[in-house]
């Protein structure tokens, strides 16, 4: 059997090719597809509307049996016997476009349930999984509801509430954002931000070109059911022949930054993969930034701090406590940023966060606001 | 559409949820046959008392739109016909009203039909607003019948509800484009509406079935917070309704 590198990839595809035995042209149809999804990484899967993604997605978690080509999980050539599909189906999951199609069960908890009722896990591991996962995506309200009494955005965050009740390694998303709100559309890529750096490997196909630039560590592209790139973010939305090829427009960090280095004559480094990155190199803001203390919150709320400055909450642990009254903040969401606008402006701002995240949050902070004075506090 | 959608959503949210549901069917069972069984007016009068009241309380004294609609449509259609067979049974006449007579064998037969079927009509709402149709698949569980007949009454019962909010996605944008403007217009929307609904129906189950493949579905729907069983308790209970309904019937 082949081997592929585990430590690097968790999932490899060798000349893979599929098609539904009643497609005309390229539409639903995939081929020789050799790609890799790094581990521990967030990649972003994009391409016009039928190019394969959606077909490629299912070929990832065993539902598509390829025609020809191979499928690595971590290094091992998956086999398509029911005791191999069972595993890679438990660590690769997918969330579908459509949380319809994924919904099936009569109340929210019943459909987390699922999964890993599936599995043949024990009832206390699996009441474990449901209670962990709704409160990942903090839906604890909608438990005992009938799916069918759920607006579109609870619909889309009890399908992800199913995916992540497996306990995944990688989980795969198709058009994750689509049809949601502002407040749910940065809650989810949070969530996708905090899951990564806790292990998980994420995957994800969207149109949203700036979210897919300011997102994704790595892009593979699809066109007609082939792969036409793949590889860093940063070296495909520089690619102007291939991005405009595919129908995308550039993301504007990106064009303002050309805009800049033409004016200027010198190079825009590094890009800037958000506006508010990219205005921290034209803005001259006079005085000295506001502090930006980070402080780390408990699972069951703990001791918080009193806090007179603005402030906000970032990943689940901090949403949960927060919805319990126990933390009252500015902001729900966006805390980052916000916290970049009120240090430009020399206010302080407090973000309170589990602790695991503190690092990433301090990363992004710095890219977003080089000067700006971060601390970690008690 | 919704009446489909807002009775299971009833059921979902009703107090006697947590029942079993078994226990529940025999109980109605009992209450519809001592109905039945009964020689006087009095019992289905009081099974109607039982049962409304228990719709009642199922849906927490609110009394919804749609099961005061499913009851409005159901006493017209009674009136009706009762209405019908108090003129055409032939006996004692009672009344004469021109070449109209009611006999008293007719306005009794008429009576007692009118009456049995409004107690049955409400122990089925009751049953109806308290039962969510998935516990229906765990009846047939209970029962011993083969794991397959529960399945494809989770894909019916998943599937219909599908259907019916996509039929009313689509009437609703046919009715945004005129599409129910004339007699013969809405017929021609209604069949075109009704070929798209098919197409998209078979779309939506391979799309259903690769979700549930990718969740490891076995074909066995597994329930994670299964109803109560019936114990003997619900037995003695529905059997000692049937009696005494049976007594006060006039049987004994």
């Amino acid at each position: 059997m082949e081997k592929s590198d585990s430590n690097k990839n968790i999932i490899e595809t060798k000349e893979l090719s599929f098609s539904y035995g009643n497609s005309d042209g390229n539409e639903g149809k995939i081929s020789r597809i050799s790609l890799t999804i790094p581990k521990g990484k967030k990649t972003v899967f994009l391409g016009p509307n039928g190019a394969g993604k959606s077909t490629l997605f299912l070929c990832l978690n065993g539902v598509n049996r390829p025609d020809s080509g191979k499928l690595f999980f971590a290094g091992k050539e998956v086999k398509y016997d029911q005791k191999a599909l069972s595993s890679l189906r438990e660590k690769v999951v997918l969330v579908f476009q459509n949380p319809d199609d994924q919904i099936f069960s009569a109340t929210v908890e019943e459909d987390v349930a699922f999964g890993p009722l599936n599995l043949g896990l024990s009832r206390d591991e699996v009441e474990r999984r449901v209670d962990e996962a709704i409160s990942w995506v903090g839906i604890e309200s909608l438990r005992g509801r009938p799916t069918t009494d759920l607006s579109f955005g609870q619909r889309k965050r009890v399908s992800l509430a199913g995916a992540l009740a497996m306990k995944p390694e990688v989980i795969i998303m198709d058009e994750p954002t689509a049809g949601l709100d502002n407040e749910i559309v940065h809650e989810l890529l949070e969530l996708s931000d905090e899951l990564n750096r806790k292990g998980l490997t994420v995957a994800m196909s969207t149109h949203d070109i700036e979210t897919a630039y300011e997102w994704a560590d790595e892009v593979r592209a699809l066109e007609k059911g082939r792969l036409v790139f793949s590889g860093k973010t940063g070296d495909f939305f520089s690619d102007d022949e291939l991005v405009h090829r595919l129908g995308f427009l550039r993301p504007a960090p990106l064009v303002l930054d050309k805009e800049l280095e033409l004016i200027t004559g010198k190079k825009s480094s590094p890009p800037s993969r958000s506006i508010l990155e990219f205005s921290e190199k034209v803005l001259s803001h006079k005085g000295r930034h506001g502090k930006i203390t980070l402080v780390p919150v408990l699972e069951d709320g703990g001791k918080i701090p009193a806090n007179h400055n603005r402030s906000g909450i970032y990943g689940s642990v901090a949403r949960r406590i927060s919805k319990k009254g126990l933390l009252d903040v500015h902001y729900r969401f966006h805390a980052i940023e916000k916290a970049v606008f009120e240090a430009r402006r020399g206010g302080d701002f407090t973000i309170f966060s589990e602790g695991i995240l503190l690092p990433l949050i301090r990363e992004k902070l710095l890219r977003l606001c080089p000067k700006a004075r971060v601390e970690t506090g008690r | 559409m919704a009446g489909t959608v807002s009775l299971d959503s009833l059921a979902q949210k009703s107090m006697f949820k947590g029942l079993p549901p078994s226990g529940k069917f025999l109980f109605a069972l009992a209450l519809l046959l001592g109905s039945l069984f009964s020689k006087n007016l009095a019992v289905p009068l009081l099974v109607f008392a039982i049962g409304i009241s228990l719709v009642f309380l199922s849906t927490g004294f609110r009394f919804p739109r749609i099961i005061l609609g499913a009851y409005l449509g159901t006493l017209s259609i009674l009136l009706v016909s009762v209405f019908v067979i108090s003129l055409t049974t032939p006996g004692e006449r009672v009344a004469e009203f021109g070449i109209v007579s009611f006999t008293k064998e007719g306005l009794l037969l008429s009576a007692t039909l009118f009456l049995r079927a409004l107690a049955g009509f409400s122990i089925l709402t009751f049953f109806a607003t308290s039962t969510p149709v998935p516990h229906f698949a765990f009846v047939f569980r209970e029962a011993g019948l083969p794991a397959f007949v529960s399945e494809i009454s989770i894909l019916v019962y998943r599937y219909s509800l599908m259907i019916l909010e996509e039929l009313g996605r689509m009437t609703i944008a046919a009715e945004c484009r005129l599409g129910y403007t004339g007699f013969f217009r809405s017929i021609k929307t209604s069949a075109r509406i009704s070929a798209a609904l098919l197409s998209r129906s078979l779309a939506f189950a391979e799309r259903a079935e690769n979700a549930l493949v990718s969740r490891n579905f076995r074909g066995d729907f597994p329930s994670f917070r299964e109803p109560k069983r019936t114990g003997f308790s619900w037995v003695a209970l529905s059997i000692l309704s049937f009696a005494i309904l049976y007594f006060l019937g006039g049987n004994l």
